[in-house]
């Protein structure tokens, strides 16, 4: 009788134990799978929207890549600063800092680099793990430097 | 003459038949969290071949020269035909174990000017 006991308790531990790892293993990938997909679905989303002749520049903001987007007189930077992605839309030559930034989502870092007409855009979140992708503005894209 | 039914032994048996009906439960749970952990791997496989895919899109539209890339461990397959000023690209993301993970089929005119 204590041995059936025994052997009760013991799989009761491993089914606490299988599904605290599990469903721990599982959030931590699906937080991680949303930050990526979002952080980067936003990001060329935001470039296909300003996708316009002379609209889409990349260039770095106090230190950080970054992507311009202008639209007449408005500019938007898009930006990873102090641990988040952040966009920045005022009107060109306000002087606003990186900090003046709306976050948008957790990141660690962004990257972006312009490759032949393409912009290689690369997330890394806080797992440390980075994904990719490349968009090319039908309208080109130009290299503005620092700003 | 009738054996009295041993009070032991009735609740030996209830005990035996109770552990049986957990190790069910607990094979249907564990099964459970198994394939938990099985879609939740695929769902950042599925997340990564569309990105590569789309990529591979941009490039093709660019007319960059692109064919079979192998990337981590993924291979990106580009099928490229042109007929009637139209290019046409079936763009397949695989896993190294040959699992067909993502297929992009795009197209774009013959003459894409890309300033």
């Amino acid at each position: 009788m204590l041995a059936l006991c025994a052997v009760f308790f013991l799989l009761a531990m491993g089914l606490t134990l299988l599904g605290s790892s599990v469903y721990r293993s599982t959030v931590s990938t699906s937080d991680e799978n949303y930050t990526h997909r979002t952080a980067l679905s936003y990001l060329v989303n935001q470039i296909r929207r300003g996708d316009v002749a002379g609209g889409v520049a990349v260039g770095s903001f106090e230190g950080a890549d970054a992507i311009v987007l202008t639209d007449g007189s408005y500019v938007t930077y898009l930006y990873c600063w102090n641990g988040e992605l952040r966009e920045l839309y005022m009107e060109a030559g306000t002087g606003l800092i990186a900090e003046d930034g709306v976050p948008v989502l957790p990141l660690t870092s962004l990257t972006v680099t312009l490759e032949g007409g393409s912009i290689a855009l690369t997330v890394t979140g806080e797992d440390g793990a980075s994904h990719s992708v490349a968009i090319a503005p039908h309208c080109g894209v130009k290299e503005v430097g620092s700003l | 003459m009738k054996n009295p039914v041993n009070r032991s032994t009735l609740f030996l048996t209830e005990l035996i038949l109770d552990l049986f009906i957990f190790i069910v439960c607990t094979a249907v749970c564990a099964g459970l969290l198994i394939t938990a952990y099985g879609i939740s791997r695929e769902s950042t496989e599925l997340t990564r071949a569309v990105y590569m895919a789309q990529t591979a899109a941009e490039e093709f539209r660019t007319g960059q020269p692109i064919g079979v890339v192998a990337e981590d461990d993924f291979v990106v397959t580009v099928d490229a035909a042109a007929a009637n000023g139209l290019r046409t690209a079936e763009i397949t993301v695989t896993a190294k174990d040959g699992r067909v993970l993502y297929t992009l089929t795009t197209a774009c005119a013959e003459e894409v000017a890309v300033p």
